[in-house]
């Protein structure tokens, strides 16, 4: 069952050299149409500045599109968890690290003390290793990552979007993250968008991959990932792995010619 | 350790020089007391009640100028740094005014409001609160835009996201604005005491003191308004460090 369907998008940002003298530049999304099933988890790769992040912030209402529209198969309410490629910057380093996670959950509608509660059932439930107690910047980076993670599942949103979440990470941080999400998504089995530029991240995590060119953004493949689930880093020496990651290149190969 | 027996040395030294200056007769020594004899004063006039009437005096008065100011220039700050068109319109007059030498504005208070207690705390409230108003207005203004956007992607509503978000990120500006108001507070109450003139206060003693040629005295008062603007400091420091201890820290 489709979840949620680009129409015809078209955006084009305007870069601002005076205030009256406006530039138009190419647009970044031209007629683009894409479509996304329930539950499922649909990776975007493509090159950096291709425009994956502006198909993101387009669902996440940031903004708006100059043509088309965005058709969404759930709730009124966009209730959507975005975790941002500078997710540490959307910490907020006044709080603890509870209060960081009763903070979505207080802006939609919760008091303060059944937003505890609830987060106190989430930690027991996903057995949470986060000193609760704590502000966010006496944690290490992945923890931090963590964080960010449960803060937008707690959330219980209808879609996850995540934009290059993990690019800052050493491999073994990386690794254990992408562990850790697919471990989440598994109970959960929430609508996510995953944007990345690694090959190999984007292979083990995605049920689905869209190859996008750059500006304004194609889509020039699709490829479907019937890798067995539950995943873990072994299935990337598998034979069917280096198929699917031959058939990415390839792709990619043939859109740069 | 080692940290703190350089400082040490470094107050040593400058009193050594002090001695230094005076036993050769490099400064006249009328002019110059020896440390000691500062020192001994100092305790001379703290066992003296009329020094705690004139501390008290200068202290009330910086604190009700400042408590003014905060209250006005918090709430003003976050409104001119939150609506954009209010601020423009604002801002220019309100960084004008603070380029004025705020002891430059003395004749003025005179002439409109006199030379009462009243005159002196409206002088220190004025110019306080045209910093206290820029630093809020500042913090409102360079709000992290990440955590911003953030929110909205929550659907956050604008009343909430100014209590939840921009006022904490607002915090840690309106502090440094609120200590170097405290300091200066304390420089215009001295100032205005002794320009004005007043009957009680730690500037108008230094005054009397030059003015009776009591060397001696005038040193050790103004020693005590070192400790004073150091209390201060120190104060403000820890509530700072309690309030906004994310600052500095990596996040």
């Amino acid at each position: 069952m489709t979840n949620i369907e680009f129409v015809n998008i078209k955006k084009t940002y305007l870069h601002n050299m005076n205030v009256n003298d406006k530039k138009i530049v190419e647009p970044t999304l031209k007629n683009f149409n894409l479509k996304i099933n329930n539950q499922e988890f649909l990776c975007l790769f493509g090159p950096n500045g291709c425009g994956k992040t502006t198909i993101l912030n387009l669902l996440a209402g940031l903004i708006e599109p100059d043509e088309g529209s965005i058709l969404l198969n759930f709730n009124q309410s966009r209730k959507i968890s975005y975790i941002f490629q500078n997710y540490n910057d959307t910490i907020l380093p006044w709080r603890t690290n509870l209060d960081n996670l009763t903070f979505p959950l207080e802006i939609s509608g919760f008091s303060k003390k059944e937003a505890k509660k609830k987060v106190i059932e989430f930690v027991n439930n996903f057995d949470i290793d986060i000193n609760l107690g704590k502000y966010p910047y006496q944690m290490s980076g992945g923890q931090k990552q963590l964080l960010v993670i449960y803060r937008a599942m707690i959330y219980e949103p209808e879609v996850f979007l995540l934009d290059e979440p993990f690019s800052a990470l050493d491999y073994d941080m990386r690794t254990s993250m992408e562990m850790e999400l697919l471990k989440i998504w598994r109970k959960n089995k929430i609508t996510t968008l995953f944007v990345s530029h690694e090959i190999d991240e984007t292979i083990l995590l995605s049920d689905r991959i869209i190859i996008l060119s750059s500006n304004p953004a194609n889509i020039v493949g699709e490829i479907k990932v019937d890798l067995p689930r539950p995943r873990n880093l072994n299935v990337i020496d598998s034979v069917e792995f280096n198929e699917i990651r031959k058939q990415v290149i390839n792709i990619y190969k043939e859109t740069k010619l | 350790m080692k940290k703190i027996y350089i400082q040490i040395s470094i107050f040593i030294i400058i009193i050594v020089i002090f001695y230094f200056l005076n036993f050769f007769n490099i400064v006249n020594s009328i002019f110059l007391p020896y440390p000691h004899t500062v020192v001994m004063t100092l305790f001379k006039i703290l066992f003296e009640s009329n020094t705690y009437n004139d501390v008290f005096s200068t202290l009330l008065r910086t604190i009700l100028g400042f408590s003014l100011a905060s209250l006005v220039g918090i709430p003003v700050g976050l409104i001119i740094g939150y609506f954009k068109k209010i601020g423009d319109a604002f801002i220019p007059i309100i960084d004008f005014l603070r380029s004025i030498p705020s002891t430059a504005l003395i004749p003025l208070f005179i002439i409109f409001i006199g030379i009462t207690n009243f005159s002196k705390i409206v002088l220190v409230a004025f110019s306080t609160f045209l910093i206290i108003t820029t630093y809020t207005f500042l913090g409102v203004r360079n709000t992290d835009q990440n955590r911003v956007l953030f929110a909205k992607t929550l659907g956050i509503s604008k009343i909430q996201l100014f209590i939840k978000i921009i006022f904490f990120e607002s915090l840690p500006s309106i502090f440094i604005g609120l200590r170097t108001s405290i300091s200066l507070a304390l420089v215009l109450v001295i100032v205005a005491e002794m320009i004005m003139g007043s009957n009680n206060g730690l500037g108008t003693r230094i005054y009397l003191a030059r003015y009776g040629t009591d060397y001696p005295k005038m040193y050790s008062l103004i020693v005590l308004c070192g400790f004073i603007g150091y209390l201060f400091n120190f104060i403000f420091k820890i509530i700072n460090d309690k309030i906004v201890h994310w600052v500095g820290k990596n996040s």
